[in-house]
């Protein structure tokens, strides 16, 4: 993948950590193809692929979708928490947390026990309630009478996705124990399975847009991060700047989730491992986020898919990798040769 | 003459219906002048400076820089004519002193342009202004009180303002980073730079300010040339204990009992 950072200094050291990353990710999603389990598990020959008719469907039909939605999933994840964190000044806010994560999830259980299973009905009820989620948090956070703006709209989150979670629980207590509850459990840890071209295509104008915006303001970030008296004393509107940025994030969010289901730690724990590896300025640990959370979600929907002879849900993958990952990086990289 | 900043018959109140903070106030900043804002705690000494910055309105009255209210001005400008050095000011991110300070280049800069390296060259040159050149790199959560009352220094320099509003800029510091900050800032004033500061200890009016401005009650209670204002009458009657004026080696000390 091409990769070309726009930002006028050259090849610093942060670039060429970039440029590797950019180019690790390239290749592992070029293996990714050849990877799987036909026709036997382990990798597909070259010039199997260039004979085999079946083989070409497999990797062009299933896998190419497959892989480039697991990438859209981490770069959206990875972008949006990483914005979320910025903007709310609180490294342990995540992109689902804003009512979001939960009202896909009610939005999907909703849609499998009273309309069936369709696909298109079940990410499409969950897009449309991951949306709800966000505009109720924003509404109940513009009523309240406590706190900063920032505050409120944690608070109001935090309350709407509780309300989300109760209807969950209440749906699958609904549900039937045998065709139903496994699918409700099934989205809601995660899963590219069903994913093909008509999917990817549905949600790749948004995620490409939303993902766009966050990398063009993502020096704004910076300025974002500050007190809004301190944001708006260098020339920045806060109040606008925010809400473009957040509303791209959200964007992304639940363009994914709407597809992959619900994908835990991913948004949480690539920003930080981000912020690790290049320093806190957003103009390096945006694109870093961006380009280790998309080789982080094709990793782990590598797996998912090749490891066992059924699927693994990927919500697993992500929270056991990235776990792991993110206490590495802890314990052994400090920032800018600093040790606290 | 129109003085850089005045206000015009100023009220606000954090709130409709909220009693006022400031109540009828009017004052005047000419250009070149240093000035210190005194007062009890509560006085709405830091409510003046938001409405300085624009960040805060007035529910009526005008808050004029150069003779235009600060309305009609597109933020972009307001943040190149004005910095803040807020009192404090908290992140949990781990920022490089240079990135930190870059960020006062944002006014000068389009909408989504990155700053250059003739930003940095700015940057670096207040970093080095405020002590803090070989730190540069550091991160700023790693740095002492004192030491990042000097980055948020060093960021408002940055951003060559021609009003430098500050928050009570000493109220962290030991006596070493606050004999360094005042000599710099009267350096910069004796250069010709404006400043408007509050703060809770008159020595530092009496060390660097012009002029001096007395607050009580959300009014302005006296205020004009140091030599005129600053005595022990008006400072008790401002704070509402006693205190006297010493002089020791051509210095005003205020002491009470």
């Amino acid at each position: 993948m091409a990769f070309r950072p726009s930002w006028s200094w050259g090849a610093t050291p942060a670039n060429r950590k970039l440029a590797v990353i950019a180019v690790l990710l390239g290749a592992v999603v070029a293996m990714s193809l050849l990877i799987g389990r036909y026709p036997s598990p382990g990798i597909i020959a070259p010039d199997r692929l260039a004979t085999d008719d079946l083989a070409q469907r497999i990797v062009f039909n299933l896998r190419l979708p497959r892989i480039l939605t697991a990438l859209m999933l981490g770069m959206s994840l990875s972008a949006a928490g990483a914005v979320f964190q910025q903007i709310f000044a609180n490294p342990l806010v995540d992109p689902g947390f804003l009512g979001v994560s939960q009202g896909a999830a009610f939005g999907a259980s909703l849609a499998i026990v009273f309309w069936g299973s369709s696909a298109w009905l079940v990410q499409g009820s969950a897009a449309i309630f991951a949306f709800s989620g966000l505009g109720l948090s924003y509404v109940m956070a513009r009523r309240m009478r406590f706190g900063g703006s920032v505050l409120r709209l944690i608070l109001a989150g935090i309350a709407i996705s509780a309300l989300f979670s109760a209807g969950v629980g209440a749906l699958k207590y609904m549900a039937d124990p045998l065709s139903q509850l496994p699918e409700i459990t099934f989205w809601l840890l995660g899963g590219l399975a069903s994913i093909t071209w008509p999917q990817f295509w549905s949600i790749a104008p948004v995620v490409s847009i939303s993902v766009f915006v966050v990398y063009r303001m993502r020096w704004r970030l910076n300025i974002l991060s500050l007190d809004d008296s301190t944001a708006f004393s260098l020339g920045a509107a806060p109040g606008r700047e925010r809400a473009v940025l957040l509303g791209a994030g959200v964007a992304a969010t639940a363009a994914v989730v709407s597809v992959c289901g619900m994908v835990g730690w991913l948004g949480l724990i690539v920003p930080h491992i981000a912020r690790r590896l290049f320093g806190a300025d957003a103009r390096h640990a945006v694109p870093a986020a961006l380009l280790i959370g998309g080789l982080f979600g094709v990793l782990c929907d590598d797996v998912a898919r090749t490891l066992l002879a059924g699927e693994i849900p990927i919500g697993i993958l992500t929270s056991l990798i990235g776990a792991l990952f993110f206490l590495a990086i802890f314990m052994t990289y400090g920032h800018s040769g600093e040790q606290r | 003459m129109t003085a850089l900043l005045s206000f015009d018959d100023v009220t606000f109140g954090y709130g409709p219906g909220a009693r006022p903070v400031l109540e009828r106030l009017s004052l005047d900043i000419e250009s070149g002048t240093a000035t210190a804002i005194l007062g009890p705690n509560g006085v709405g000494k830091s409510t003046l400076l938001h409405l300085a910055l624009g960040w805060l309105r007035a529910q009526s009255g005008l808050v004029l820089l150069d003779g235009r209210p600060l309305r009609a001005y597109p933020r972009r400008l307001l943040g190149q004519s004005m910095a803040l050095v807020p009192q404090v000011e908290r992140t949990p991110f781990d920022y490089s002193v240079l990135d930190y300070v870059l960020l006062a280049r944002a006014p000068y800069l389009a909408s989504l342009a990155m700053p250059g390296a003739e930003d940095e060259r700015i940057a670096r040159e207040a970093i080095d202004e405020v002590g803090l050149g070989p730190q540069c790199h550091r991160a700023i959560t790693t740095l002492s009180g004192g030491e990042r009352q000097n980055v948020l220094l060093a960021r408002a320099l940055a951003q060559q303002p021609r009003l430098l509003l500050m928050d009570e800029p000493t109220s962290h510091l030991d006596l070493a980073h606050k004999v360094g900050l005042l000599h710099l800032l009267r350096d910069r004033i004796a250069r010709g730079m404006t400043v408007l500061l509050t703060t809770h200890e008159p020595e530092v009016a009496a060390a660097i300010a012009t002029h001096v401005v007395l607050m009580r009650g959300g009014q302005v209670c006296g205020s004009g040339p140091i030599a005129e204002v600053f005595t022990a009458d008006n400072l008790s009657a401002t704070y509402g204990v006693p205190v006297q004026i010493a002089q020791i080696d051509g210095r005003q000390v205020v002491l009470w009992t």
